[in-house]
């Protein structure tokens, strides 16, 4: 188990580490320089240029700024926003609350309402069932910046229930603020899930070793739980993680539409300013957080599936 | 004995089975799209306003006779810039599909043909873009190609190449190791043309299924980047801009631009997938 | 009082051809302790009437006729009383124990749970009995196989396992469907003799269902002969073996491989096994009976009660020493040549048009 995750771990960091490399290489080949970024359009003297280029090491050879900027991150240094001149890692800290938050509320949902409708559905049939199936493919379908334009009509225009814009202070306050943003962060992910939980309880339903547990005696209520939404919940595990990674850069869209200061509505800022030491450093932040997830939930599944062997091949 | 004799029949649908599979769902789905790609193809014809050009004075008109959907915040005709914007949304979301599947295809044949380590290298190199989230890997490759619907387009295809190209790989590599396959190499054909007379007429099926899948998603990822200003740029129309653009007008209480461009989006999704569903004869999975 | 009592079983399943009848009027009775086999090729019903039993049939079924069990027709209890009955008074085996068990849940979570959740007993005591009872099914070393997850035992273990969550509640009564075509023959006797001993210990009826008629002679008290959703015979194994009665028990007999004699081709009993719902009118194996008069095709055969065994046969008297005789090659060669014949692939052509 163990040894596992730290193979898995070592995986995971050189990854990051060739992630890294493309990362820095595909910024270093964006059109557009970033002293002619800093300069904003003024005219400048060459010396001034030169000293630009100097100051952020503009006219070292790629490899070296490349080594350079790593090092500074494995050393926690991201480097300094071109646009605020503002050291980049404590920008990052001051955003990642809101983002953390968000795509936490939305996980929960998707879990909660994903999970549970669909295991409902599965397990109950009938109308419930129909409206789950119908509303999971509407819900598939609703773009994530439409369901949050929507919501926001509805529920902060029309309503006034919730507030259109902000993160909010306080638990209670700032979970008012990102609950709209939230549900339009989960709903087609949700909706996935609770289409997936509902084939896969319905499969199990028909397998044999449920109407043997049935025929030996043992109550519906304990079949379903013990045999049915447990076996079944080994294929949705998969699903929901794979789709709770998503939120990581899935929630750049909820943040920009709700004005959140995000670290995703940074990101998207930062683009549109060419902002690339900012973009960097979002990039890999995304790329290693999306990959704990990933490793979280690998490790998961093969905790909860018993013929998972932690070598990596089942049995 | 030729390699014809030996060869599996490729086409395994023909066009009653093809209906049968769809369904009455399905087929409501086709007609759906058949008329989207209609009203778009044919915008001049039904109405005869410009999408980009309007008046202030008839700003956040209420649908009447000469404008039958209203005017946004511009005073630029809805309808117009919906029909127009439909092409945009459709046009997009069909290159990025083509790009997609055919650098996925190319990936799988070279992949399957060659195996061993050329198969071991591109597995890395899918491994590698699977590390990134898809939203995040189009982000980034806006970032380096600017944005504009031609440099979004190909953003999302190198987005999307990963996931169809692993599913057409394990595709591709079975009908490889099948004896007509290895019946035709031993021939003496070139890879090539084994590659492409014997093993993609057999993984045809699952190009166009994955091709049907992704058009949806296509759709809603070109969408969400135009909302988020990295691909269209005004005074472009498209479906995804619209939604974007109205979300000002809807906070004063004009929800119609965003509403018309978002139900578009959520009916034109929708019926992509029940197709793709269909066809693939599975449900649609998660995204990452 | 009997144990079981099946009166007039009739099972009809919705496709989309409509209705197919299964099951065309099962009748049988099984007294305590006693050891009832059913046999017949697959599709004959034999497993269809096991799981009119427990109410297992598929969803959508339509079962019509009387199922008793000590007297009380199962098919009328409510939802609550059902599962009494599933939990105290009859247990199944089914064919694959791999299946049988749910893969995600150890060997001991199996066996405690028909005690504790099905029954009410105490975690504690379910435990202590079911590590008692893999011992008794031969299990040597129990803490490892309570242990044990299903992948990693063998076929004949799970059985055992099986076998063992069987007996545990001391039903009055055992079904089994097939319980050791799914495992390596080296096994199959081995758990086939660990079953019949168990269920002579808790004193046990059983209907044992099989395709495997010597089997059946060894385990059972009677055997049933099924064919296309009906009893055709009802005998003894002695009797069985001795003197069948009806034609298609005798073909059965004779397709089996000889331990003692080597026949130079093994015979085969002609055309295809019909399924109940294509029987139209007439006797159902008049199609593949070598013996089939005019009127077989025409006059639907009752089960006929005589002397302690049953047959379902226009012809079973006029027939009687003939299906007795030693093999119909040997009785009569004029038969012989009917059995593979052209009259046969006549009427076959006849009942396909």
């Amino acid at each position: 188990m163990l040894r596992f995750v730290i193979r898995r771990l070592g995986a995971l960091a050189a990854t990051l580490l060739i992630s890294s490399f493309l990362i820095f290489a595909a910024m270093y080949a964006a059109p557009g320089t970033p002293e002619s970024f800093l300069v904003q359009g003024r005219t400048v003297s060459p010396e001034v240029l030169a000293s630009i280029r100097a100051q952020y090491g503009l006219d070292d050879p790629f490899l070296l700024r490349y080594w350079n900027w790593l090092s500074g991150v494995l050393t926690g240094d991201l480097g300094e926003s071109l646009t605020t001149r503002q050291d980049v890692a404590s920008l990052l800290l001051s955003r990642i609350p809101t983002t953390l938050w968000l795509t936490l509320y939305a996980a929960v949902i998707i879990v909660v309402f994903g999970v549970l409708a669909g295991a409902i559905a599965g397990l109950r049939g009938g109308a419930f069932d129909t409206a789950v199936l119908l509303g999971s493919s509407v819900g598939f379908a609703i773009p994530t910046f439409f369901a949050a334009v929507l919501l926001m009509s509805m529920f902060s225009v029309t309503l006034g229930w919730f507030p259109v814009f902000g993160a909010g202070a306080g638990f209670a306050d700032r979970m008012a603020h990102l609950t709209l943003p939230a549900v339009a962060l989960a709903l087609p992910a949700a909706a996935v899930v609770a289409r997936i939980t509902r084939t896969a309880v319905v499969e199990e339903r028909g397998a044999e070793h449920v109407s043997v547990a049935l025929a030996r005696g043992v109550p519906w209520r304990v079949v379903a739980r013990r045999h049915i939404v447990r076996n079944a919940m080994l294929p949705v595990t998969t699903i929901v993680g794979v789709n709770i990674a998503a939120l990581v850069a899935g929630a750049a869209v909820v943040e920009h539409a709700f004005t959140l200061d995000g670290i995703g509505a940074m990101l998207i800022n930062s683009v549109q300013q060419k902002d690339f030491a900012v973009v960097q450093a979002i990039a890999l932040v995304l790329v290693a957080v999306f990959g704990v997830v990933n490793l979280v939930i690998d490790v998961l599944y093969a905790v909860i599936d018993p013929r998972v062997q932690f070598g990596g091949e089942s049995a | 004995m030729s390699a014809e004799t030996l060869a599996r029949p490729a086409a395994r649908r023909r066009g009653g089975d093809l209906a049968e599979r769809l369904g009455p769902l399905g087929i409501a789905a086709a007609v759906v799209i058949a008329l989207i790609t209609l009203a778009a193809l044919c915008a001049p014809l039904i109405t005869s306003h410009d999408p980009a050009v309007g008046s202030v004075i008839e700003r956040y008109q209420s649908p009447g006779a000469e404008h039958l959907l209203g005017t946004d915040q511009s005073g630029r005709d809805l309808l117009a810039r919906l029909l127009y914007g439909a092409r945009t949304s459709l046009l997009g979301a069909a290159v990025v599909v083509l790009l997609a599947g055919g650098g996925a295809t190319l990936l799988a044949l070279v992949a399957a043909w060659f195996g061993r380590h050329v198969d071991a290298f591109l597995g890395r190199v899918l491994d590698l873009l699977f590390a990134f989230p898809n939203l995040l890997l189009a982000i980034l490759a806006v970032a380096v190609f600017r944005t504009g619907l031609a440099q979004v387009t190909i953003a999302l295809a190198i987005a999307y190449v990963p996931y169809s190209a692993r599913v057409l790989r394990s595709v591709a590599l079975r009908e490889r190791r099948l004896a007509y396959v290895q019946a035709a190499e031993l021939q003496g054909l070139s890879g090539a043309v084994v590659s492409l007379r014997h093993i993609l007429p057999n993984i045809a099926p699952q190009i166009l299924t994955g091709a049907a899948i992704n058009f949806g998603y296509a759709m809603i990822d070109l969408a969400a980047l135009s909302f988020l200003g990295l691909g269209v740029q005004p005074p472009t129309a498209d479906w995804g801009l619209m939604v974007s653009q109205g979300k000002d007008s809807l906070l004063q209480g004009h929800p119609q631009q965003s509403m018309y461009a978002g139900v578009c989006i959520v009916v034109a999704v929708a019926a992509f997938s029940v197709i793709g569903e269909r066809l693939g004869g599975r449900k649609a999975g998660g995204r990452a | 009082m009997n144990v079981l009592e099946l009166d007039d079983v009739r099972l009809d399943l919705p496709s989309k051809r409509g209705d197919r009848a299964l099951l065309r009027g099962v009748s049988l009775s099984l007294a305590p302790g006693e050891a009832l086999g059913l046999v017949g090729e697959s599709g004959s019903g034999k497993s269809m009437t096991l799981r009119t039993v427990l109410r297992t049939e598929p969803p959508g079924a339509r079962v019509t006729g009387r199922v008793l069990l000590d007297g009380a027709d199962v098919r009328g209890l409510d939802a609550a009383a059902l599962r009494r009955v599933r939990a105290n008074d009859v247990t199944m085996i089914s064919q694959n124990p791999r299946a049988a068990l749910n893969p995600v849940l150890r060997v001991s979570q199996f066996l405690v749970e028909g005690l504790c959740d099905a029954r009410g007993e105490s975690r504690d005591a379910a435990t202590r009995r079911a590590r008692d009872l893999l011992a008794r099914v031969g299990i040597a070393d129990v803490d490892r196989c309570m242990g044990s997850y299903p992948h990693q035992l063998s076929g004949g273990m799970l059985q055992r396992v099986v076998i063992a969550a069987a007996v545990a509640s001391s039903p009055r009564l055992l079904l089994a469907d097939e319980p050791t075509t799914a495992l390596d023959v080296t096994t199959q006797s081995e758990v086939m003799a660990i079953l019949d001993g168990q269920r002579r210990e808790h004193g046990m009826a059983m209907l044992f269902v099989t395709h495997d008629l010597e089997l059946a002679s060894a385990v059972c008290d009677r055997i049933a002969v099924l064919y296309a959703g009906e009893i055709v015979e009802i005998a003894t194994p002695a009797q069985l073996h001795a003197a069948p009665r009806h034609p298609y028990t005798r073909l059965l007999l004779d397709s089996r491989p000889s331990i003692t004699a080597r026949a130079s081709e093994l015979p085969v009993i002609p055309g295809r096994p019909i399924a109940a719902y294509e029987v139209e009118g007439g006797c159902a194996f008049a199609a593949r009976c070598p013996w089939a008069a005019p009127r077989c095709e025409r006059d639907e055969p009752a089960l006929v009660h005589h002397a302690g065994r049953a047959t379902r046969c226009l012809r079973s008297d006029e027939l009687a020493d003939e299906l007795a005789g030693e093999t119909p090659g040997e009785t009569s060669g004029e038969t012989s040549g009917e059995t593979t014949g052209e009259p046969v692939r006549d009427r076959e052509t006849e009942a396909t048009t």
